[in-house]
């Protein structure tokens, strides 16, 4: 990759960190997890953007490629000598303000995210970036009134839990 | 409500996410393993694994050419063998095609796809068992071995046989909700396997329920 190829990547991957950390907090639970699934979804995206051309968007080509990388590490058994990179040295650092307390509404949403089947987890994540219908049906694969059907479907699980947690 | 929850989300990983440039350009240099490459690496293990178990059988059929049972027994376990190596060789192509950048449900399903296809080879794997029953016969035993041992290793034989036919029979996904069916895949290092084909099965309902 050339000097020029690598900042361009790097201002990618600058610019969609806050999806890349999402995904592998959908994903992973375990803090160290999570950082190992931010590392190996930086190295495909390294690995895949060489052969990136403009028939996809590059939004659709980054989701495509971290949510494929997210679901087969979730669907794998952790093993512990994956890590090689030293966790002391990771790719992104998280301040502590990142974590919010277990009490607010957006960790209850969170919690209900992470409780989704992997595909759902995807399109919830896809939806929440408000990322359009078309593109959420070109990220998974979907016909579009699939992508519509599954959304409300999903929405209404997550209105339902919340009503039941606020009576 | 949901999405304001996750704007609010976002403006905060906005300002506490910190990338660390450094070590991002070292992946360049550094040999970093990864998920995806886990399941190739075990392909090709067993891919060599398999060659060399081949070889030697071929090894054991050439040099006891005069013994013709052991020769066909051995000679028949070697061609299941070859065929596990195919296979493994397939799915290390199949693999080769698989892009990343290829969307969810088509990436998912090429590699649940591959893992669940392990369990046809183990099913076909299973079928060798009568040959490693028969394979010390030699024409001693067969013109002096008396009626009792043929008696009592043709039974052995037979029912090695019925055995091997019944869990090749037995041991498919749609016989996975029996509990001992589950269980013997699952003794048998299929865990993967079984949750493969599992979300195999969820992503075609995925793709056609709307």
């Amino acid at each position: 990759m050339s000097n020029q190829q690598e900042e361009i990547f790097l201002s990618i991957i600058e610019q969609n960190k806050g999806i890349i950390y999402k995904i592998a907090n959908s994903f992973k639970k375990d803090e160290n997890d999570k950082k190992d699934l931010v590392q190996e979804i930086i190295l495909q995206l390294w690995r895949a953007f060489p052969c990136f051309d403009d028939r996809s968007k590059l939004s659709t080509w980054m989701y495509r490629v971290a949510l494929n990388v997210g679901i087969s590490s979730y669907r794998k058994e952790k093993k512990k000598n994956d890590v090689i990179v030293p966790l002391s040295e990771t790719m992104m650092d998280f301040s502590e303000e990142t974590e919010t307390s277990p009490e607010t509404q957006l960790s209850l949403l969170q919690q209900f995210i992470n409780e989704l089947k992997e595909l759902d987890r995807a399109l919830m994540l896809l939806y929440l970036e408000e990322k359009s219908g078309k593109e959420i049906a070109e990220i998974l694969g979907l016909s579009e009134a699939n992508v519509r059907t599954k959304t409300n479907r999903i929405k209404e699980q997550l209105k339902q839990k919340f009503s039941k947690i606020n009576a | 409500m949901i999405k304001q929850l996750w704007q609010e989300y976002d403006q905060k990983l906005e300002k506490s996410l910190q990338l660390n440039y450094k070590i991002i350009r070292e992946m360049q240099t550094k040999k970093i393993e990864d998920h995806i490459n886990s399941f190739r690496r075990n392909q090709v293990l067993g891919v060599g694994v398999g060659i060399l178990f081949t070889v030697f059988l071929g090894f054991l059929v050439i040099n006891s050419l005069n013994n013709i049972y052991f020769a066909i027994s051995i000679g028949l376990i070697a061609l299941f063998n070859i065929f596990a190596v195919a296979a493994y060789i397939r799915h290390l192509a199949m693999l080769e095609r698989i892009s990343i950048a290829d969307s969810i449900t088509h990436t998912q399903e090429k590699l649940a796809a591959i893992q669940s296809s392990l369990n046809m080879v183990g099913r076909i794997m299973i079928l060798q068992t009568p040959f490693w029953c028969t394979f010390w016969y030699n024409q001693q035993l067969v013109d002096h071995g008396g009626t009792t041992f043929w008696a009592i290793n043709l039974t052995v034989v037979a029912l090695f046989t019925i055995l091997s036919l019944y869990l090749f029979n037995a041991l498919t996904y749609k016989n996975i909700h029996r509990k001992w069916v589950r269980s013997f895949v699952e003794s048998f290092g299929g865990k993967k396997i079984i949750k493969a084909m599992e979300f195999l099965k969820e992503i075609e309902e995925y793709k056609t329920e709307g």
